[in-house]
C-alpha cells in the first residue's frame, strides 16, 4: 500500500494520480487528440510530419481529398493545440527541435479507454 | 520526337506514403511507377482506413483512401464527366497524378485509354484529334471506328503512320506518312476538346523492351503542344487520302 503523498508534494500528471485529475480529460475531450494519442500508443514515437499525416488520413474516411491547405491548418492545429493539451496532461513529450513526438508510459487502462474510443466512432 | 514530353515527366518524382494496418507487400509494386517512390507506414488497426499522402518536388500535394487513389492511377482514366462538381483539392490532385509516368503499360490498358479520349472526342463531336498508329497495316482494324468517327462527327481526325499500305478514303479523316518512322516507337492520342478546352486530353506512351512507358494529362497547354508537333510531322509530304 503507497502512502497518498499530500497534494502540496505529489504531481498531479504522475500515472497513478492521472484519472483524478481534470487535465487528463481535457487532454482527451477532442477527437483529434484521441486519434493523436491512439496513434503513438501504437507506434511510440514518430514524427510531426506522420501525426499531420494521420490527422488527414481520418479526414478521408468519406472519399475526400485533403489538400494542402487543409493539411497545413491541422499541422498548426496540432503543434499549437493538440501536442501542448497531451504534452501538459503528461501523456506524450513533444521534442519542437527534432519535431518528433513521443508517447509517456501510460497504464492499460488509459490505453484501452483511447482504443475503445476510437473504436467507438 | 516525344521523348521530351516523357522525359519531362519523368523528371517531376512524387512521393507516395502509404499508411495501412498491415504491410500488403503488393502495394509497392503496384503504385510505384518510373517517377513515384512508395513509402508504407503503419497505422494501428483502431487507425484510419488505409489513405495515401502524396507530396512532390514542391511539397504537400494531398491525401486521399488508398482505393481511391488507386482508381485514379489505374488506366483507362477514371474521371468524373462534370469538372465544375471536383472540389479544387481533387482537381489539384488530379493534376499531379496525371503527369505519372507509367512503365509496363500493357497494350490493353494503352487501348482502353485511347478508347476513352475516341469517345471523349466523339461526345464533343468538334475539334481536332490526332492519333499515331505505327503503320497503315496495323490501323485497318481501327477501320470501323474511325469511319463512324470521320461520319458522326465534326471532328477533324489526323492518323499518322508509316505508309506500308494505301490508307482507306474515311470522312473527316487526313492520313499523315511518317516515312522515316519517327514516330513508330510512339503510341499518342490527342484532342483538343474543341470549344471547351477542359475537354482537352493526351495520352503519349513510348515502347521499351518489357511493355509501354507513358502518362496521360488534361492540361490544355501540353495538348496544345503535343498536336502542335504532331502537325508539323504531317506538314512535311504526307500522303493523303480526302474525304
Amino acid at each position: 500500500m503507497v502512502d497518498k503523498a499530500t497534494p502540496s508534494e505529489a504531481e498531479p500528471n504522475e500515472p497513478s494520480r492521472r484519472l483524478a485529475d481534470d487535465q487528463f480529460y481535457r487532454a482527451l475531450a477532442a477527437r483529434p487528440r484521441r486519434h493523436v494519442l491512439a496513434h503513438l500508443l501504437a507506434r511510440e514515437e514518430c514524427s510531426v510530419q506522420e501525426l499531420v499525416d494521420v490527422l488527414c488520413g481520418w479526414e478521408t474516411t468519406n472519399g475526400q481529398v485533403v489538400d494542402a491547405a487543409r493539411a497545413e491548418q491541422l499541422h498548426i492545429e496540432l503543434i499549437h493545440r493538440h501536442l501542448p493539451l497531451l504534452e501538459e496532461a503528461s501523456l506524450l513529450s513533444y521534442d519542437r527541435h527534432a519535431n518528433e513526438v513521443a508517447v509517456a508510459s501510460v497504464s492499460p487502462q488509459v490505453e484501452r479507454l483511447v482504443r475503445e474510443s476510437v473504436e467507438a466512432e | 520526337m516525344l521523348d521530351p514530353y516523357i522525359d519531362t515527366a519523368l523528371r517531376r518524382r512524387k512521393q507516395f506514403t502509404v499508411y495501412s494496418p498491415s504491410d500488403d507487400p503488393d502495394i509497392v509494386p503496384r503504385l510505384a511507377t518510373r517517377n513515384v517512390t512508395v513509402e508504407w507506414r503503419q497505422v494501428p488497426s483502431t487507425g484510419p482506413p488505409p489513405f495515401v499522402s502524396i507530396r512532390d518536388d514542391d511539397g504537400f500535394v494531398g491525401t486521399l483512401g488508398l482505393a481511391d487513389l488507386e482508381q485514379l492511377v489505374t488506366p483507362p482514366i477514371v474521371r468524373p464527366q462534370d469538372r465544375e462538381g471536383l472540389a479544387a483539392s481533387y482537381r489539384a490532385l488530379l493534376d499531379v497524378l496525371e503527369e505519372t509516368v507509367f512503365s509496363s503499360l500493357k497494350r490493353r490498358q494503352l487501348l482502353a485509354t485511347s478508347r476513352e479520349i475516341e469517345d471523349r472526342a466523339r461526345r464533343v463531336g468538334t475539334g481536332t484529334l490526332r492519333v499515331t498508329f505505327q503503320s497503315f497495316a496495323n490501323f485497318s482494324s481501327q477501320v470501323p471506328t474511325y469511319w463512324r468517327l470521320g461520319r458522326e462527327t465534326d471532328l477533324d481526325i489526323h492518323i499518322y503512320a508509316v505508309p506500308d499500305r494505301r490508307p482507306p478514303a474515311i470522312p473527316n479523316v487526313t492520313f499523315h506518312a511518317d516515312e522515316t518512322g519517327a514516330l513508330s516507337e510512339f503510341w499518342c492520342v490527342a484532342f483538343d476538346g474543341g470549344p471547351d478546352p477542359t475537354q482537352a486530353c493526351v495520352l503519349i506512351a513510348r515502347e521499351e523492351a518489357d511493355g509501354y512507358v507513358g502518362f496521360w494529362s488534361y492540361d490544355p497547354a501540353l495538348v496544345r503542344d503535343v498536336l502542335a508537333t504532331l502537325e508539323s510531322v504531317g506538314a512535311s509530304g504526307p500522303r493523303r487520302s480526302s474525304d
